[in-house]
């Protein structure tokens, strides 16, 4: 423990033969501006691991960095296993090849991502024929079962369907079912019912929370709505501005969020659901940066009410925070007294008069710590309940 | 903009002071091709309140949002801007449009990148004709309004993040002072940490200028924080409408209980959806089960409740007749034979 280096390199729980995902130092940049800035994150199989963030967090940047879905023109650097394989050391033929089989991905426009003048029955199909040689009549067949997998009724006559016939709902379903088709060791879910409406979406993932127990896929499930990683995510990564700014088990950050940015969005829901009608909304201040090359401090720290100088020299670095838990909240189960009114200020306030970022991590909650891998970049993270 | 008018001011009173509504639909139908898009919509927007639309793709939101823009005409039904009838002809039209504000859904379509600031945000007033030599100080101040205090002019909406193009949307509603304002999804484009700060300047013009909020939204959290009055819609028809709170507190129609249900908890610990017996749900619903999905409901559409098949309560008669509005006594009022207990 006291040996770990401030950054630990597959923090998603302890490790095992081969993660579904393992990401480290991941870089992502367009015309010389990175979009996703060294993230490390590991999905092991069987697990949702969900990556929250808004519009040019680098989400998305991160998830099609993974596939090794993006154009040329972007640089990727940094390591990237998917079950073991890493795509970019194959040639790029036999990278296309094998990818099918290790990364299913499922994107947030089905209408865009389907051909549209194929029935998708054929298109669910294509995979078969090309990935297993299977004849056009088996191949077929096939496809209908995976159509049924996905809770699609009479999936013989939706086979036949194109597209557009197809509700949102219905194309997402057979989004998944593509995704599925090959049973991938990781799976990408791209904010897959953001467009949907609310019962469609709440089908959807109940769909995958079913799926996901039935085939020990590891799912990197990509969103901006707190309340989908509520529902199904197992761990939370919290991206700003291309990083990880926090991680940790969804039910500890839920509960004791330590980044000013985690714990606005999660007050932002709360206050959305139990405010009066009429009253003023909570709002963080500010809008998200665009991308920008050799940001000096945190990039988060225009909006922050903890800002100091600090975080305008450096970039805090995304490390566990002992200290913090120590002094009252632990992660679930981790302290029996919780005190958070007696934790997070002195806390707080002690980490901000000196901040000592290269402390050694101290105390015994540590192997807590460690299995679950609650880590925040703040030079003054604060634990809230 | 943002000054904390007291939010008190009784609204007893200002129904008092224009008894109208300032707009109202009365057994409102628009026909697409023989579908109902609306059937028989009956809405009342009074002076000073937000009235909130709630409900999923299909549901005849945007038809509304239309009609009350004046872009269409209903098949059948009135609709009313302060008592008198919508205005039939081009030149009376616009003089309500100038009456009628709208933020549309996507701030990247609805400005025009061609277009400067100065444009963009007096165009009202150049088609309602009423630009003259203080246009300029005049949009500086409406952008002053809406938290862009130090926006140039002869910039263009490329410039700005989603949020700051849909503030800008908002000041070219606002710069005609319309009785109301029309919202649609207004920040469902919008990332979650900016979205708070569009409805609280909403909310704001709202109070400050005594502004009429028809908002339309498939956000049950959001729209109970922003509105006073919710109507559920469902495939065309109003299935419950009422006091905002009571709605979302105790609803009586089950399609208002479905969509409750169907927002993801708040909590890990709380999950609701991802449980088996939630699922066997889907294949009752036509999305999932049909690839008919939208347009109204096969051809009984008349003479059933449209929500029957989706419907864990439905019994034969949800199928046979078309369930009466009806009115309680705190003012709710729902269109369902078996209503749950309040």
């Amino acid at each position: 423990m006291s040996a770990s280096p401030a950054i630990t390199a597959s923090p998603f729980g302890p490790r095992s033969q081969a993660a579904a995902l393992e990401a480290d130092s991941l870089r992502v940049c367009y015309a010389g501006l990175p979009a996703v800035d060294g993230v490390s994150l590991r999905v092991e199989p069987g697990q949702v691991a969900a990556l929250i963030g808004e519009t040019s967090s680098g989400k998305s940047s991160l998830a099609l960095g993974v596939a090794r879905l993006l154009p040329s023109s972007a640089v990727v650097t940094g390591r990237v296993e998917i079950a073991g394989t890493d795509l970019a050391e194959l040639p790029a033929r036999e990278a296309r090849r094998r990818r099918a089989s290790l990364v299913g991905y499922i994107a947030q426009d089905a209408m865009a991502a389907l051909n549209p003048v194929i029935p998708v029955g054929r298109q669910v199909a294509e995979l078969f024929r090309v990935h297993r040689g299977m004849r056009r009549a088996d191949a077929d067949a096939q496809a209908v079962g995976e159509l049924a997998r996905v809770r699609i009724d009479r999936p013989q006559r939706v086979a036949r369907a194109y597209p557009h016939q197809l509700s949102g709902g219905m194309r997402q379903r057979v989004m998944i079912a593509m995704a599925m088709a090959l049973s991938p060791p990781l799976l990408i879910a791209d904010e897959p019912t953001t467009a949907l409406d609310v019962s469609t979406q709440a089908e959807i993932l109940g769909l995958v929370g079913q799926l996901q127990a039935e085939t020990g896929s590891g799912i990197l499930w990509i969103t901006h709505d707190m309340g989908v990683v509520a529902e199904l995510a197992d761990v939370v990564a919290v991206m700003y501005a291309g990083r990880i700014v926090e991680q940790g088990a969804a039910r500890d950050v839920f509960d004791h969020p330590m980044h000013p940015y985690t714990q606005g969005l999660l007050r932002t829901r709360r206050d959305l659901r139990t405010g009066r009608p009429g009253a003023p909304l909570y709002q963080i201040e500010g809008s998200p940066p665009a991308l920008s090359a050799g940001r000096r401090g945190c990039a988060f720290a225009p909006r922050c009410a903890r800002r100091t100088e600090l975080c305008d020299e450096r970039a805090p670095e995304l490390r566990t925070h002992d200290q913090n838990l120590q002094a009252g909240n632990g992660p679930s189960g981790a302290s029996p007294a919780q005190h958070p009114a007696a934790a997070s200020s002195p806390a707080g306030s002690a980490s901000a008069a000196g901040p000592a970022p290269d402390a050694p991590p101290s105390g015994s909650t540590g192997a807590d710590l460690l299995a679950t891998g609650w880590l925040a970049a703040c030079h003054h993270p604060e634990v809230l309940s | 903009m943002t000054a904390p008018a007291p939010d008190t001011e009784p609204k007893v009173q200002a129904a008092r002071r224009d008894a109208a509504p300032v707009l109202g639909f009365e057994s409102v139908s628009k026909y697409y091709r023989g579908l109902a898009a609306l059937d028989q919509v009956t809405l009342s927007l009074s002076r000073g309140c937000a009235l909130g639309l709630v409900g999923e793709s299909g549901s005849g939101k945007s038809t509304c949002v239309r009609l009350a823009l004046g872009l269409e005409r209903p098949t059948s039904g009135r609709l009313t801007f302060r008592g008198a009838d919508y205005p039939r002809g081009r030149r009376r039209l616009r003089t309500l449009r100038s009456q009628v504000g709208f933020v549309l859904q996507d701030p990247y379509d609805s400005l025009d990148p061609r277009m400067r600031l100065r444009e963009i945000v007096s165009e009202p007033l150049r088609a309602h004709r009423l630009r003259d030599r203080d246009t300029d100080r005049r949009v500086a101040e409406m952008l002053g309004a809406v938290g862009l205090d130090d926006a140039p002019l002869d910039s263009y909406p490329a410039r700005y993040s989603g949020g700051g193009r849909q503030r800008i949307a908002i000041a070219r509603a606002l710069m005609t002072d319309p009785a109301v304002l029309i919202c649609d999804e207004p920040t469902s484009s919008l990332d979650v940490s900016v979205q708070a700060q569009i409805i609280n300047l909403l909310l704001g013009a709202k109070r400050s200028r005594d502004l009429s909020l028809l908002f339309v939204s498939h956000d049950l959290d959001l729209i109970g924080r922003v509105a006073d009055t919710l109507v559920v819609m469902y495939r065309g028809r109003v299935m419950e409408s009422g006091p905002a709170e009571l709605v979302r507190a105790t609803p009586r129609h089950p399609y208002t209980k479905s969509l409750h249900d169907a927002v993801p908890a708040d909590h890990p610990a709380r999950r609701k959806l991802i449980t088996p017996t939630s699922l066997p749900a889907a294949s009752g619903y036509p999305a999932a089960g049909s690839i008919e999905p939208t347009g109204p409901d096969g051809p009984a559409g008349q003479d059933c409740c449209v929500f029957a098949s989706r419907c864990p309560a439905a019994r034969a008669r949800c199928y046979a007749e078309r369930p009466p509005t009806v009115t309680e006594a705190d003012g709710r009022s729902h269109a369902c034979f078996f209503p749950l207990a309040g």
